[in-house]
């Protein structure tokens, strides 16, 4: 009786998460089995799309799975080290120190994305700083328009989402099982791998998947500091524009958030693996 | 302007659909009770570029129609083929295309044609634009244009001391890392075709002629530092300096970089370029059509081109409008060559949409600029 009513408390958020989630899903999984021509829209059968994704975009594709794994392989490290210094090395500071991961959430995220234009540029905040330093003579035009302003861009966009989750794993290690460790002889390196990664590998599993999923979708940020650099997103967009190509972009969209699942289930082995030794 | 800017949104509508929902639940909860407000007013549903509805609305104009609009940006013109089909047909009144898109739109039967007779100040407008073939189809005229544009090479006078002449000499080895380009994929092909393979009808090329115009803009690409999202970006991008000339461009850069404290000039290319020309569309089964007219009427009117031209410094297509701008905004187009425009740049339209002999169709055009943003 308990368990049946205990369904019913879960209902509204499952019917919300059908609705918006698994529907819209669905409708994007029968949409890529179908073709336009010339603006209408053929609802017969075809795997047309996903030959299309496989033959024309694989390369594109490789390129952002390569972009997104690296910026949150990067994204989570630093969360963990941020999230380490808040939980262990200065608690009293921790509360602060969250407040101010929390409040670049509301700086908006194209103002993050024109920040670090005004940073990286030819006349930007770094390269007018070692010119005046007189460490270079003239500006390095590789820091804009180029993968790493794309990959420090979305680092900095992304990182609370990479905090949050890992801090609050952190949280549910007590202090008595960190001091067991040290009492029983274990060295700073053997209680960080031995102890600490495994208890919180939820927390890092999911900072990872947030980042890797935010940078992975992401088209706007490779347009305004990538300069020439198109990631998967970018062409996805104009099917559902431009290109009035709603199946092809469908099947894009499908095939991606299949390499996504496979990296972050690949990653989740690897952090399982890691806390069995 | 016929450029993409960024995605397109279907939601706009459904969220537009939801508050009329809402307007007429209201509205018969209201039933029966007693009022002593006016009747309301005509309310317009306006989908175009941010600005495009400014010389309706920067005065009292509406009101003294007692009109009100509900406008919805677009980010591309795609985005009104997109909102018109996605179920706008019915609820939207007027829509800003380029005059590229109107044969489209006129063959998915998505707007009406115009009845001249109730747009008195058409007759103010220059003939080149209003003879314009995009957008008078099978005699008919489908829409109004209000302003114009061309794609010159933009450049920073203090960078760039031998102007090129050619869209060629960008290949030059003294441009490169220089060169910033515009993420317009009509605009980019257009001026492509035209220095790679010659042809003086850019819009009607073969596969051939669209590997060549690819294979030129991937070069043109090696060259640039930067494949800019949106005119604001290109332009920032030189105010900044990042780069010093463009590939495809936008004669208004000039405020836009004025603006932001840099001085730059342009220059029309021997090969040419394109030109745009964009316009107030009513679309079909519009529920407010008296007040579009009034609408269209009044964006060509002396008083909504000088505020186009003066607020937004944007080309305008009035004659009496022209005469009473101040010189230095005047000077900003070619207004007193305007008959020789076509030597500069060209009114290109659209490529076929169907196929037709063989000819690349606007799908192939797309599918082949991948190619080059992949590049």
């Amino acid at each position: 009786m308990e368990s049946r009513s205990n369904y019913w408390l879960v209902a509204p958020s499952a019917l919300i998460f059908c609705a918006l989630f698994i529907a819209p899903m669905a409708f994007f999984a029968v949409l890529s089995f179908w073709q336009v021509e010339y603006f209408e829209l053929s609802t017969e059968p075809t795997l047309a799309n996903y030959r299309d994704v496989f033959a024309n975009y694989w390369r594109v594709m490789g390129f952002t799975v390569v972009v997104a794994t690296a910026t949150a392989l990067l994204t989570t490290a630093l969360g963990f080290v941020f999230s380490f210094l808040a939980r262990f090395r200065a608690v009293e500071w921790a509360q602060a120190l969250l407040f101010i991961v929390l409040i670049t959430l509301f700086g908006g995220y194209l103002m993050k994305i024109y920040a670090w234009k005004t940073i990286l540029g030819n006349e930007g905040v770094l390269n007018s700083a070692l010119l005046a330093l007189g460490v270079i003579s003239s500006p390095i035009t590789s820091l804009l328009y180029s993968p790493q302003a794309v990959v420090v861009t979305l680092m900095h966009f992304s990182l609370p989402f990479a905090v949050l989750p890992i801090y609050a794993s952190m949280r549910g290690i007590a202090d008595s099982e960190v001091e067991a460790a040290r009492d029983l002889g274990a060295g700073r390196w053997p209680i960080l791998s031995t102890v600490i990664v495994p208890r919180c590998q939820s927390g890092i599993v999911a900072a990872f998947s947030f980042v890797f999923l935010i940078v992975g979708g992401d088209y706007v940020t490779p347009l305004l500091v990538g300069g020439k650099l198109t990631m998967i997103g970018n062409l996805i967009a104009p099917q559902f524009g431009a290109q009035f190509n709603w199946p092809l972009g469908a099947a894009m969209s499908i095939v991606m958030l299949a390499a996504a699942v496979i990296v972050i289930y690949l990653f989740r082995l690897l952090v399982a693996l890691w806390s069995r030794q | 302007m016929g450029s993409n800017k960024s995605s397109s949104s279907g939601f706009a509508l459904t969220r537009r659909h939801f508050t009329q929902a809402i307007a007429a639940t209201a509205a018969a909860g209201a039933v029966g009770l007693p009022s002593t407000r006016a009747q309301a007013a005509t309310s317009i549903n306006f989908v175009g570029w941010q600005g495009y509805d400014d010389p309706v609305a920067f005065d009292d104009f509406l009101k003294s129609k007692d009109i009100t609009l509900n406008t919805t940006y677009i980010g591309n013109n795609d985005e009104i083929v997109a909102k018109l089909r996605g179920g706008g047909v019915g609820t939207i009144d007027i829509v800003t295309p380029y005059m590229g898109y109107i044969p489209l739109l006129v063959k998915l039967d998505l707007i009406q044609p115009i009845d001249v007779s109730r747009v008195p100040n058409l007759e103010k407008v220059m003939p080149i634009f209003r003879n314009d073939p995009n957008i008078n189809v099978d005699g008919k005229l489908y829409g109004i244009p209000f302003t114009w544009g061309g794609g010159p090479m933009v450049y920073d006078p203090a960078v760039i001391t031998n102007v090129p002449t050619s869209w060629k000499d960008l290949l030059k080895p003294e441009f490169t890392g220089k060169v910033g380009m515009m993420d317009d994929p009509l605009g980019n092909m257009m001026i492509g075709a035209l220095v790679a393979t010659g042809t003086s009808t850019p819009t009607k090329i073969t596969a051939a002629q669209l590997e060549q115009t690819i294979d030129f803009l991937i070069e043109v690409k090696k060259q640039s530092r930067v494949v800019a999202a949106s005119w604001g970006d290109l332009s920032d991008s030189i105010a900044r300096g990042d780069v010093a000339l463009t590939f495809n461009g936008w004669e208004t850069m000039v405020k836009f970089c004025g603006d932001k404290g840099k001085v730059v000039q342009y220059t029309y290319p021997i090969e040419r370029t394109n030109a745009w020309l964009d316009n107030y569309c009513i679309a079909k089964d519009a529920p407010n059509l008296d007040a579009a007219y009034e609408l269209c009427n009044r964006v060509i009117s002396v008083e909504g081109q000088k505020r186009l031209a003066e607020v937004a410094i944007q080309a305008i297509v009035n004659s009496d409008a022209v005469a009473a701008l101040p010189a230095d905004i005047r000077s900003l187009y070619p207004y007193d060559d305007i008959a020789n425009y076509g030597k500069k740049a060209g009114f290109f339209g659209f490529p076929p949409v169907e196929p037709e002999g063989d000819l690349t169709t606007f799908s192939d055009w797309l599918k082949a600029y991948e190619r080059f943003k992949t590049a």
